[in-house]
Parts: structure tokens; C-alpha cells; sequence
């Protein structure tokens, strides 16, 4: 059953209700991380658009379906990957590959709801980012940095039940991650706390008149934590310029590279989960010459965070999984695009307790159908979950009261775990 | 004081004619309801606060200082309710209000090349100028055929048409925004709780089975024209089910496609209801059902529906004489310091990211900014030409400042409060508050008129001295000015319509 339109939602957003929803885990306080988990952190290489699975992951050369790519060794299990990915192909012993990915759901938002919350959208509830969800499971070390931030691209997922503190920091510019979070010129802290101690004499003022509306403190926390960001010592993660010539090099010059590096450092700060985007792959036209151009991006940007990650510890400790909303369709169009295809794509998973050098699942010559080991998208959240130490079948409570798993079903892929 | 005494007097001559009950059905209904529920309804808004809550929700944007000076000298509502309603610029917030309902929010690079937003808002606002008839407006808008150009109508349902997919999108969306029906789980199944199955969704789908929308062969920028060929049947796709057109209500036509939907959509009981509530929500911050697109058969406010619903069918479907009624009754004008169950005090409403742009716009004097910003869009021959519209142009910033208020709200705090490219402008050399430290001397008078520009208000006394003591105290005067600026704009206060 599917359902991709449910999620035309006309919620009035100002309904008093939804406003003051607070979630409490059932079954304990307690938040330390599962003594058992592998994984610390999180970081997500999110292919907004839907990668061609046939160009990248599962290449199918000289099939009718397969394109013009080449594909080359790796030290995957025998397979191989596309010949646009020649560095991500020399570090495969770090990373394996699930090819046998399905889902129902070939519209843009609603497929990417699915893959950042493992639900389909649903009018009654809003869930949250998966983000979210792990900086609440595990907890945030540092009180002034955010548990979740994605860079390059607005997520469009919140926190849904959780607190909307916990909803994802969205930094704008990768180029210039401190634009707002560094004091403007002729502010210094002395300036800011004179203003912040006025701000908050003016909105006492108003809250205290508007007590029955949970959103009037809501606005004042937002800001307490934005500024609290500002001060912080550890805003400083953000910036990869400070980071030696040859850790860089390892990135490469292009935005994605760079997130990635961004990425690192803020999981080296403590930040529990950073999703990183590669946009542009709805490739409905001209999808080889726009994939190669993104593949050397992703090529990049993956293989020098793998090696970087490896080279500071952080490897183990740290879950990278790098998907899109869903994959391609097999057939060529006659703009040499391809379209939206979701009965088998591709995602790569590394760290945090992933074995590398594995290929799950298999799709037939053609790649239309899934041959062997389906992998559903609740099964790679059970696997991320489980990585991290996050029981899957912990219940909260919805928007609307009603009790909720953070993940409905789904079986962790044994077969990826190290 | 003495208008005041002077309205009091005539009070009893006004509303004595029906018994003493009053005359909008609104206070009538709760007049009762307070009473049963014994419940002491908020204070009065202030003039001020009143014509700030109309103006944002009206026009979309804050009243200006001079608007308030002259309105509290002569605080004459329901004249102000009238000319607010009047105005060009009513007409263009209303416009920009329906672009976002009519394409769902959506907004994405793909919608340009086949909507035509210039003469789609033109036409939106035409039809708030002439008052004209919500029912004939729909009625437009499902059934016209033509070109975006010539036909302006016919860009909601371009909007909302994939020409690869069937037209599903296009009639869920069409129940869920003028029957306040969420009926698209039925396209692929039956739902476990809902009355609607997948035929019922299919069927009622075939209405837009002879919909066509074409790229003409001559690009001349906005190519797409739309054609029915009246066809009211269709497969269910992947299955091979053959389904007639049918309404949600059960009802087969008695005409061909389109236009025979809008004749039905708009005849139906739900038709009322929906828009009534999509308009007392958007006035009242809360509608009687809480979300817009599930409108049900019962409300706990069931009797008011019901009479509002009456008077908007009596009224010729005017949308402005339904605001009219809102605005002019008791609950609208109560203040928002109180508890707000009961509709014993008004609801606050975040501003939504129309209005926050102009508060933006107006408040950070962006005008000038964004002018050279559109200079900029328009001459970028990079952009195809369909995107080089005024109209786009601030779609594309409302769906900027709509993302900023995102997630918790820290993006938004950290924009305003500061954002590189904004700071620059809380400055004494710029914008409004340049304007007011030329124009006003002493500190008296800039500070109060810091709060009129921001928050639409004079400051109450202890606001006073506590910004002139903090002013006073400091030696860089320009910069403690800067300062309560920015504490003003960081409010808040600003960020709700209260």
C-alpha cells in the first residue's frame, strides 16, 4: 500500500493544540548511549534528486539499460562500481554497498520524508528527522552546539514530536558556514549582552501576557539558543579553512568536499548527526554528462571523509550513509534521462560497525527488479538505528497523543554488520 | 473621550431594533456561549492593536505610525474595516494569499515554465477589487480552458497538472482546497477509517480525464494551453478497472468535464463550509475544524458555522462581506492577554511568510535592497524567461522567509538577530531608523517612534525609562540607538500578530 499523498497537509500551523506538544520516551530517562552500540555519530551524504543506481552503485555495462559507463574493480565482494568512481572503488574495503533498496514512493518530498524519518508522510503525526531523533536518543555532550545540522540543503523535516530545539540546524552556505553565526562588525560580546538582556526584559513582558501559548516561550528558546551558538567556542567547527593544506586536499576544492570536511569536524566536536547534500540528480535529461559531473563531486568528497575519518579514529565510532530519495528507471528516455524508480536502488553505508567491502542485494542484467535479498527503507533505518545504539521500538508520544515507535517494523541487515 | 461618550449614547438606538440581540451573528452566538460557560470574555483590544491585528490580516502588513496617529484620533472601526477591505493593497495580499493555497505551497523551478504567475495574480486580485462572487471565482478556476495569458484561471489547474502522471494531484488537490476533503490516501487504497475508497478517488479523478495541458510550437515565453475534451471516464491506473465520473458526494453529471465539476464543486454543502472555515481560521487563528482540509459534518462550534455559512450564501458568495463579519465582531476585537478557549480571547497567529517579508521589508527598510535584487533577477538572461516576473520574484522570497521559520525557529533567530547581511542594516545610517533619528530630536521622540515603526505601539512608561536610562548611559548614542532597534526587531512581540 502506498500512499505518497497523504502529505498534503493543510495543518493550520497556529492550531493551539499542536503547539505544545512535549514527548516523553516511555521507557526511561535515561539517555546514555547503549554500551553496545558502535557508532557515536552520524553523518548522512543525502543525493538529493535520486542518484541513477545503474550509473553509480549497481553499474549494469553493456546491458541495454546499462548507458555508456564503464564499470571497474572494486574489493567488493567481486562487484563493481562505476568507472566515475575510481577513488570511492580504491578505498571499498571501508565501505559496502546495498543494491537491493525498494520503496514505494516515486514523488520528490514525500520519498524524501520516507528516507529522513523511515515513515510515510501521515496527516495525523509529523515525525521527526532522523537527526533529531538520534541527538535526542543519544544526547548532546556540548549544550551550546545543536545535536542535528545539515548543510547545503534544507532538509524539509523537522523535529516533528520531539522538542523543536532538536530540529536540524540548516547551514546555508558551505562557502561561508559563519555568516550568521559570527558577531557582525561593531558587535562585540559586551554589545550582545547588553541587547540580549534588554530582549529579554521586552519578551518577558508579552509572555507574560500570553502564558497560554506555548509558542511565545518557544520563540524565546529558538533565540536563546541561536545566541548561544553565536558566543560558542565550538562555533568554530564550522570552519574547515583552518584545517592543514593536506587534510583538505584529501576533500577536494567543490562545496560537497567541503561539507564533508564540515561535517567531520563537527562530529569531532560532538555533534551527534550531520547530514551533508550532493543536489541535482533528478537527471530527466541529459542524465550521463550531469551524473559524471556529480560522481566526481561524491567521488571526492565520500572517499577523502572515509580516509580522514579513519586517519583521526573516528571511524569506528562514526556511521556514514550516503542514499537519495529513490533511484532511476533501467530505461533510457529520449532525452538520455532517466526517471524516478524505486523497486531497487542503491545506498552505501560505512563505519560505526559496518563491515566494509560487502555487497547486499542484487538486482537482475537489466536492473529492474530486485533478484536477491530485498532490503526495505525500514530495514536500513533498523540498521542506522541499530548501529547507534537506538532501540527502534521505543515508544513516544505523537503530536496527537498517540503512541509511537521510532520505527514501525524492519529488520536491522545483519549481513552489513562488521 | 467625548466620541467615546457620544458612541455610548447611540449604542442603545443602533442594535435595539432586534430585540436587543446584536446583529452580527457572530456576537449573538457568543453572547450565549459565554454566558453558559460562565466565562468573562478578555478586554477590548486597544485602537492601536486592533488596527495592527486588521492591518496584518488584511493587507499583510503593519500599519504604518502615520496610519496609527490618524486612526486614534478617529477610531472609527468598522469605517477602517471598509476601507482596509477596499484597498489595492487588500487585493494584492489576497492574491499572494491564493497563489500559495491554489499551488499547495509548492513552489519549485518547474512550476514557472508552465504557470503563468504575472497574469494569474493580476486576475486573483481583479477579483478582490470587483468583490467578485468565491462561488464564480472556483467556478474559474476548475473549469476555464484556454492559455495562462489570456485565460488567467487556468494556471491553477496548470500548476497542479504533471502531464507524465494522471490527474490525481490535481483532484486531490481540488477536494482538499474547496471541499476541505483529504481524500488522496484513496488513490492507491481503500482507507481502514474513511468512507472513500480508491474508486470513489478514481471517479472522482475522471473528471480531469479530458484535460490537456499543450506546449504551443511557437515559444513565446508562457506556451501552455489547456483543453477538455469533456471526457468523464478514465482506468484506474495498473489496474483494469473502467470508472465514470462521479462527485464525492455520489452525484454523476449532468454535463462534460470540467466545467461540469465546478458546477458540482460548487454547489456542494461542503463548498461553504470549507472557505468558511479557511476564513475564520486565517482571521481567528484557529478554524472549526483544525485542519483546513478536513472539514467534518459536525463542529463544536456548529451553530455559528452554520449561520456564517447561511449569510456567505446570502451574501452572493462575497468573501469580503464574510471578512467584514468577522472583522466587525466582538471576539475578533478582543485582546490577546487572556485564555483564548472559547474564542474568550484572541488566539495568536504567527506571522505567516507574506507577512513577515513585508515586516522585513518595511522594518529593515529592504525596499531599496530588493529593488536592485529584482534589477538583478530580470536582466539574468541565464533564467528562462518565464522566471523574469515580479510575481515569481517574490515567490521565490516568500519561500525564503517561509524556510527561515522552519525548524524550531533557531534559523529565523539567528537571521534576524544576526545575520551578516541583515545586521548592516539595523543602522543609524540606513533605512528607517536613519529616517527616524533625521526626523525626531529627542530621545523622547525617536523612541517612541522605534516602537510605532516596529511594534505598532507607543512604549508604556516602563519601557520608557528603561530605554532612555540605557540610551542616557551610554556614549555611543548612534549605537545604543542601534540597540534597541534590535531589540525591537528580535521581539517577540514583532513576530506575532497579537
Amino acid at each position: 500500500m502506498k500512499c505518497p499523498d497523504c502529505s498534503r497537509r493543510d495543518f493550520i500551523r497556529l492550531a493551539l493544540g499542536a503547539s505544545a506538544a512535549f514527548a516523553f520516551p516511555f521507557s526511561s530517562l535515561a539517555l546514555a548511549a547503549d554500551p553496545k552500540a558502535k557508532a557515536k555519530a552520524m553523518i548522512l551524504l543525502w543525493m538529493q534528486g535520486g542518484p541513477s543506481q545503474l550509473d553509480t552503485w549497481d553499474p549494469k555495462p553493456g546491458a541495454e539499460t546499462g548507458g555508456p559507463f564503464k564499470a571497474i574493480e572494486t574489493k567488493l565482494e567481486g562487484t563493481t562500481i562505476c568507472e566515475h568512481l575510481p577513488l570511492l572503488a580504491k578505498a571499498s574495503d571501508r565501505f559496502s554497498v546495498v543494491r537491493s533498496l525498494h520503496s514505494k514512493d516515486p514523488n520528490h518530498d514525500t520519498a524524501r520524508y520516507l528516507l529522513h524519518t523511515g515513515y510515510r508522510v501521515d496527516t495525523t503525526v509529523q515525525h521527526p528527522h532522523l537527526g533529531s531523533l538520534i541527538a535526542k536518543e543519544l544526547g548532546q555532550p556540548l549544550k551550546d552546539l545543536p545535536g542535528c545540522i545539515t548543510v547545503g540543503n534544507d532538509p524539509g523535516v523537522g523535529a516533528g514530536y520531539l522538542e523543536p530545539e532538536l530540529a536540524p540546524l540548516y547551514i546555508e552556505k558551505v562557502d561561508n558556514p559563519l555568516e550568521d553565526l559570527q558577531l557582525p562588525r561593531g558587535v562585540n560580546k559586551f554589545r550582545l549582552t547588553d541587547r540580549e538582556g534588554l530582549l529579554d526584559q521586552q519578551n518577558a513582558s508579552f509572555a507574560a501576557g500570553h502564558a497560554k501559548d506555548a509558542r511565545v516561550e518557544q520563540h524565546r528558546e529558538a533565540q536563546r539558543r541561536a545566541l548561544a551558538l553565536v558566543r560558542s567556542t565550538h562555533v568554530q567547527a564550522f570552519d574547515v579553512s583552518g584545517e592543514p593544506e593536506e587534510t583538505r586536499s584529501l576533500y577536494g576544492d567543490a562545496a560537497f568536499g567541503k561539507a564533508c570536511l564540515m561535517a567531520r569536524r563537527l562530529v569531532a566536536e560532538g555533534v551527534r548527526f550531520v547530514e551533508v547534500t550532493l543536489a541535482d540528480w533528478d537527471t530527466h535529461t541529459d542524465n550521463f554528462n550531469r551524473s559524471k559531473k556529480l560522481m566526481e563531486q561524491l567521488d571526492k568528497g565520500f572517499s577523502g571523509l572515509l580516509a580522514d575519518l579513519d586517519q583521526k579514529g573516528l571511524l569506528s565510532s562514526t556511521l556514514v550513509v550516503c542514499m537519495g530519495e529513490f533511484g532511476r528507471t533501467p530505461r533510457i528516455n529520449a532525452a538520455q534521462g532517466r526517471d524516478h524508480f524505486t523497486r531497487g536502488f542503491s545506498a552505501a553505508l560505512a563505519g560505526g560497525g559496518i563491515a566494509g567491502g560487502r555487497a547486499i542485494g542484487r538486482t537482475n542484467d537489466l536492473g529492474t527488479e530486485i533478484k536477491q535479498r530485498p532490503v526495505s527503507v525500514q530495514d536500513l533505518f533498523a540498521t542506522i538505528y541499530g548501529q547507534l545504539g537506538v532501540d527502534p521500538r521505543r515508544e513516544y508520544t505523537s503530536q496527537s497523543g498517540r503512541p509511537i515507535k521510532i520505527l514501525d517494523g524492519g529488520e536491522a541487515v545483519k549481513e552489513l554488520v562488521s | 473621550m467625548h466620541r467615546a461618550l457620544l458612541l455610548l449614547l447611540l449604542f442603545p438606538l443602533v442594535v435595539a431594533r432586534a430585540d436587543d440581540a446584536p446583529a452580527n451573528p457572530i456576537d449573538r452566538y457568543f453572547e450565549r456561549v459565554f454566558r453558559e460557560k460562565s466565562v468573562t470574555p478578555a478586554a477590548r483590544t486597544s485602537d492601536g492593536d486592533f488596527l495592527r491585528r486588521a492591518s496584518l490580516d488584511v493587507l499583510g502588513r503593519l500599519p504604518r505610525p502615520k496610519e496609527l496617529l490618524e486612526f486614534e484620533k478617529a477610531p472609527d472601526r468598522e469605517k477602517k474595516i471598509d476601507e482596509l477591505l477596499a484597498s489595492d493593497e487588500a487585493a494584492a495580499y489576497f492574491a499572494d494569499c491564493w497563489i500559495r493555497i491554489l499551488t499547495d505551497e509548492t513552489f519549485d523551478e518547474q512550476i514557472p515554465l508552465r504557470v503563468n504567475f504575472s497574469t494569474w495574480h493580476g486576475w486573483l486580485e481583479q477579483a478582490w477589487k470587483e468583490d467578485r462572487p468565491y462561488s464564480e471565482i472556483v467556478a474559474e478556476l476548475i473549469g476555464t480552458t484556454g492559455d495562462g495569458i489570456k485565460k488567467p484561471a487556468v494556471n491553477y489547474v496548470l500548476a497542479a497538472l504533471d502531464p507524465k502522471e494522471p490527474p490525481y494531484e490535481l483532484a486531490g488537490r481540488t477536494a482538499r482546497i474547496f471541499l476541505g476533503m483529504n481524500v488522496q490516501c484513496a488513490r492507491c487504497h481503500d482507507h481502514p477509517t474513511d468512507k472513500f475508497s480508491q474508486e470513489d478517488f478514481w471517479s472522482f479523478t475522471a473528471f480531469f480525464a479530458g484535460t490537456k495541458a499543450k506546449a504551443r510550437q511557437t515559444f513565446d515565453g508562457y506556451g501552455v494551453k489547456l483543453t477538455d475534451d469533456g471526457t468523464v471516464s478514465m482506468k484506474i491506473p495498473d489496474t483494469k478497472t473502467e470508472v465514470s465520473a462521479r462527485f464525492v458526494d455520489g452525484r454523476k453529471p449532468e454535463g462534460k468535464g470540467r466545467s461540469e465539476l465546478a458546477r458540482l464543486v460548487t454547489s456542494s454543502p461542503r463548498f461553504a463550509r470549507t472557505i468558511v472555515n479557511r476564513t475564520w481560521a486565517h482571521f481567528m487563528g484557529r478554524g472549526f475544524f483544525p485542519q483546513l482540509d478536513r472539514v467534518g459534518e459536525k463542529c463544536e462550534h456548529e451553530e455559528l458555522l452554520e449561520a456564517l455559512c447561511e449569510g456567505f450564501t446570502k451574501e452572493k458568495t462575497s468573501l469580503r462581506a464574510l471578512a467584514r463579519v468577522i472583522l466587525s465582531s466582538k471576539v475578533y476585537q478582543l485582546s490577546s492577554e487572556g485564555d483564548p478557549e472559547h474564542y474568550a480571547a484572541m488566539a495568536l497567529k504567527p506571522q505567516d511568510p507574506i507577512q513577515l517579508l513585508n515586516t522585513l521589508t518595511w522594518a529593515l527598510g529592504l525596499d531599496v535592497f530588493l529593488k536592485t535584487l529584482y534589477d538583478n533577477f530580470l536582466g539574468n538572461k541565464a533564467l528562462p524567461e518565464q522566471y523574469r516576473q515580479e510575481a515569481v520574484f517574490r515567490l521565490y522570497l516568500v519561500e525564503y522567509v517561509r524556510k527561515l521559520t522552519q525548524g524550531g525557529g533557531v534559523r529565523l533567530a539567528l537571521k534576524l538577530g544576526n545575520g551578516k547581511d541583515l545586521q548592516g542594516l539595523v543602522s543609524v545610517g540606513w533605512g528607517r531608523l536613519k529616517e527616524i533619528m533625521t526626523e525626531k530630536k529627542t530621545a523622547e521622540d525617536r523612541l517612541e517612534a522605534i516602537f510605532l515603526a516596529l511594534l505598532a505601539r507607543a512604549p508604556t512608561d516602563d519601557e520608557k525609562t528603561r530605554y532612555l536610562d540605557y540610551v542616557e548611559k551610554k556614549t555611543n548614542k548612534d549605537r545604543a540607538w542601534e540597540d534597541v532597534y534590535w531589540v525591537l526587531l528580535n521581539s517577540t512581540e514583532l513576530l506575532f500578530n497579537h
